[in-house]
């Protein structure tokens, strides 16, 4: 259909199309121009700019250089060799050359050389990087999920006892150390318990496949999937809350009453549908800090991610490694925030379809 | 004397009135105490006839509309007494799934700000989509197929496109069709308009009373209006309530209240908004003072603060009910003489 | 000032405050009085290895796996975690303060570019970032305060920001300027007094989450190797994770508490220095 105005900007930017399509096919109408965040996109510049010079800055601050490191390592080395490791490194010349060396080499996606595991940075990260993905992912779900329907039980029971509980959770999970809430459960759950693994992502030298192999990687993530979601749970189930408390009194949700809906009916449709805006908001302010948690997280059930590799890369201060998790996961963080733009714009009609005033 | 006298004497047709309120009390729990909002509200509307509501803000118009259908109770309030008996059947004692039924089904409301009062996430279509499948049994398509056609029927443009909007979308006016609509969904007996047009524009208020006006003569409705505007009153109302300070202090057929108010009040109203009669240079009427907080109300007329006739016995005593001509009544001591109304415009 | 003892009483008052205050009491009176009551060195193994707590008397809390004394442990990560966390946070706000006033009060292009690093700040994961720095610049109490420090300012700059923003404008300040008061001089006597209310607030959530962040980073063996704190304890104590839980558990209880109570203070002093909330 070719309304005034039923479709964004894509339709009239390209006419030409139009002349030679003999028929109706218009492809590109079906690509959410409006939903891609142009804006976001070009921010992303500067952020990625300042964040390699943040990199730079740590490097050139550090106390000794790889040359240092590595002929720390290999024992006694002569001034001669050391000088000429520098040059081969480039680290004879002067700052601002090595600067654009190292932008130059980041805008290429070169991480550099992680000089312990003798392996390009790059390919490291790239390896550890889905079962982050998985982790991260699934603490959002499940503390989005749970943290919605505490909050929804709390405004339903606003003042009453299932409220004051919530409360008190929610108080103690924001002073609970994530890296101390994982080892205990480790304490219970599969040291006195004997329910879940301790720790990896699949039992080693199992060899599932199929169904049984998707059991064991679940059975796996359960423990450091809620370890990591259970301070998110209780910041959602707060904020789901105060906004339905908020919406109870909405107009537009007395309009629902007075349709005759039922009170689940308003709290559900209405009332809920309304009280996610603000939940995709605070999962966007939440990504770095998300990825901060999976670190600590993948540390206490050794999941074999970035986070890990972290703590590896700590163990053996294999600096270049540190320093470019840190890179790419600024970048990484910066990515979800985008997603969690585009799921703003899903959820809220407003952000897209500007007001068409007659 | 005060409630039974009253609805024999203004529901001597020979049909039972279709909605009938009688001693109706509304109370708000603040934190300084109940707040007695609505006291001993009464008053009776026929079928197809327009009853209008009206008073300054805080009167209590909104409350007395929000009762009926019992929608104080999700904003704090408490309906503390009296019956509304709708069809014969008392809507403030109705079980909540057939009060449900009657919300938006036989009894449809149309409310102030329609920006804030539609769902802003859901489309227009589907809002007006839902009011029909919560009362009839019909698929989602035919349901959006009827929602079409009742945005045709309230008389915007391209209805099916409009559907599919947000109401963010959509022009003051036409978000006022939409609520219409979707309070037409069900085609009720009854429709309640809660200041319809008080946040549109002058031109627009106008377009959407006779929206109304035309809509309530086809559909054969009956409309109670709430609104604190007299113009919009003189022109659609067949009869007036006023309200002050939560109580009836007149009511009457509409060209008795223009033409000869018994309650000073009303004369007060009707002199605010009467600005042509004036003669030129002369200062603005207006009511002196200001409406009474409803915790802190006068032991005798809650009007007798601002009223010129006010007496000793107007602080003291609460008047009572009076039939000052034929349906007409007030509650007033000193009711003004007939023909003290309308000057010769 | 003399609305110190005032606030005081306000605070214990409050429901989530009072608490607040008491714990924090607690902590702080471990931390001082601690080496005192329970002399010793916490790295010196003093007892038979792995004593359950109440077992002896001598160890009241039971020892580690290297037998080293548990409470006396606490007493030293207790002084640690405050020392970090008072430390870091007055970095951070300093940070925070001096970032926000000057893009709040110059606004225009200083501010934007402020703003663009505080948002770089927002978008790094802060604890990679001083999981770098302090493996970058070598362990010790000086980097972590420093690494925490660094990483926590944007929230207070944030809230400075849109302070100074509101009160810019304010007649009293306007009245000031008029009067020729320079710029620092502005910030300092008219318009900071009032942006820090909710400054203070803010900082002691500030508080909380560096204890967070230092003992997480210890955990992971980026603490001082001379200085015994919680998190250190905790890492240490993963090896025998389930023989041993307390050994974990007892330092990671003693974190619980302390956040628990910077987090109920916050929320304390937020209502009571709140000029428009208080009640009536």
């Amino acid at each position: 259909m070719a309304g005034p105005g039923a479709l964004s900007g894509a339709g009239v930017r390209r006419p030409l199309f139009r002349a030679w399509l003999p028929w109706t096919w218009t492809p590109w109408r079906w690509i959410p121009w409006t939903w891609i965040p142009w804006g976001r996109l070009a921010q992303l510049a500067p952020v990625l700019f300042g964040i390699a010079t943040l990199n730079f800055l740590i490097l050139q601050l550090a106390p000794g250089d790889v040359v240092d490191v590595l002929s720390g390592e290999a024992g006694a080395a002569t001034p001669e060799t050391m000088a000429e490791l520098r040059r081969s490194f480039g680290l004879d010349q002067p700052l601002p050359v090595q600067y654009l060396r190292y932008l130059g080499h980041l805008a290429s996606f070169d991480l550099g050389h992680s000089y312990r595991l003798n392996m390009p940075v790059r390919e490291l990260i790239l390896t550890r990087l889905p079962p982050t993905l998985l982790l991260m992912l699934s603490a959002l779900v499940l503390a989005v999920s749970l943290g919605a329907l505490a909050g929804l039980l709390a405004a339903r029971h606003a003042g009453r006892w299932p409220d004051l509980l919530l409360s008190g959770l929610t108080l103690l999970s924001y002073a609970l150390p994530t890296f101390w809430l994982g080892l205990m459960a480790i304490v219970l759950f599969s040291a006195r318990l004997g329910w879940l693994p301790s720790g990896g992502m699949l039992t080693i030298g199992a060899g599932h496949a199929g169904l049984a192999w998707l059991r064991d990687l679940l059975a796996h993530l359960v423990l450091p999937a809620l370890t990591l979601s259970t301070f998110y749970l209780a910041v959602y189930a707060r904020l789901v809350r105060s906004a339905m408390l908020e919406l109870h009194g909405a107009d537009f949700i007395r309009t629902a009453r007075a349709k005759g809906a039922g009170e689940w009916r308003i709290t559900l449709r209405h009332a809920f549908r309304n009280a996610l805006l603000p939940m995709v908001t605070m999962a966007g302010y939440q990504a770095a800090s998300l990825l901060s948690g999976a670190v600590l997280v993948e540390t206490v059930f050794s999941w074999p991610g970035l986070g890990r590799l972290a703590y590896e890369a700590i163990r053996t201060r294999d600096l270049n490694l540190l320093l470019g998790i840190l890179f790419f996961s600024s970048i990484l963080v910066v990515i979800v925030n985008l997603g969690i733009d585009g799921l703003y714009r899903l959820v809220d009609p407003r952000v897209t379809t500007g007001a068409r005033r007659i | 004397m005060t409630a039974s006298t009253r609805i024999s004497a203004v529901a001597e047709g020979p049909a039972p009135p279709l909605l009938q309120v009688s001693g109706l009390c509304t109370t708000f729990t603040t934190h300084a105490g109940p707040l007695p909002v609505l006291r001993d509200v009464s008053f009776t509307l026929a079928r197809g006839e327009t009853l209008a509501l009206v008073g300054e803000s805080g009167s209590g118009k909104s409350v007395t509309a929000a009762s009926l259908l019992r929608l104080v109770e999700a904003a704090g309030g408490r309906i503390t007494g009296g019956r509304a008996l709708f069809d014969g059947v008392d809507l403030l004692a109705l079980p909540p799934a057939a009060l449900r039924a009657i919300r938006g089904g036989r009894i449809g409301m149309v409310f102030q700000e329609p920006l804030s009062a539609l769902n802003p996430v859901q489309r227009i279509g589907a809002q007006i989509a839902e009011a029909i499948r919560l009362h009839r049994p019909l698929s989602r398509r035919a349901a959006w197929a009827r929602a079409v056609e009742l945005l045709a029927l309230v008389q915007i443009p391209a209805p099916e496109l409009r559907a599919r909007d947000y109401p963010h979308q959509l022009s003051g006016g036409q978000r006022q069709r939409a609520m219409i609509a979707m309070a037409l969904a069900c085609e009720p007996e009854l429709l309640i308009a809660d200041e319809p047009t008080t946040a549109l524009d002058v031109t627009t208020q106008a377009q959407i009373m006779a929206l109304l006006e035309d809509l309530r003569r086809r559909l054969g409705m009956a409309l109670l209006l709430i609104t604190h505007d007299l113009g919009v009153v003189a022109g659609v109302a067949d009869r007036v309530v006023v309200l002050y300070a939560g109580r009836v202090v007149e009511q009457g057929p509409v060209e008795r209240i223009f033409a000869a108010p018994l309650h000073p009040y009303t004369r007060g109203l009707l002199d605010a908004v009467r600005l042509e009669a004036l003669p030129p240079g002369s200062a603005l009427p207006e009511i002196p003072g200001l409406v009474p907080a409803l915790h802190d109300l006068p032991a005798g007329c809650a009007f007798a603060p601002r009223c010129p006739r006010a007496d000793a016995r107007c602080h003291a005593t609460p008047p009572p009910w009076r039939e000052g001509a034929p349906h007409q009544g007030a509650a007033c001591f000193h009711p003004l003489p007939a023909g003290t109304g309308r000057h010769a415009a | 000032m003399s609305a110190a003892p005032g606030l005081a009483r306000r605070l214990l008052a409050h429901r989530q405050g009072g608490p607040g205050l008491l714990l924090l009491l607690a902590v702080l009176l471990l931390a001082l009085f601690g080496p005192w009551l329970w002399p010793g060195d916490p790295w010196e193994m003093a007892a038979p290895p792995m004593l359950w707590p109440a077992e002896e008397a001598a160890n009241p809390l039971g020892s580690d796996v290297m037998g080293r004394d548990m409470l006396t442990g606490l007493v030293s990560g207790a002084r640690v975690s405050l020392l970090v966390g008072f430390v870091s946070t007055l970095i951070a706000a300093g940070l925070g303060i001096l970032v926000g006033a000057l893009g709040g009060f110059h606004g225009g292009r200083a501010d934007a570019a402020l703003m663009r690093v505080t948002e770089l700040f927002q978008t790094v994961p802060t604890f990679v970032l001083a999981v770098v720095l302090v493996a970058v610049f070598r362990p010790s109490v000086a980097t972590a305060v420093l690494a925490i420090g660094l990483v926590s300012w944007p929230a207070t700059a944030r809230l400075v920001r849109a302070q100074v923003l509101a009160l810019r404008g304010r007649d009293f300040v306007l009245a000031a300027e008029t009067f020729g008061m320079g710029t620092a001089r502005l910030l300092c006597t008219q318009i900071l007094p009032n942006a820090l209310p909710p400054v203070v607030a803010i900082s002691s959530l500030t508080i909380a989450h560096a204890i967070q962040t230092e003992a997480a980073l210890a955990f992971l063996g980026l603490g001082d190797p001379n200085v015994m704190s919680w998190g250190t304890m905790i890492g240490s104590g993963r090896e025998q994770l389930v023989e041993a839980w307390y050994i974990c558990g007892l330092p990671g209880l003693a974190l619980v508490v302390t956040v628990l109570a910077f987090n109920l203070l916050a929320e304390g002093l937020n209502d009571c220095l709140n000029p428009h909330l208080r009640r009536r």
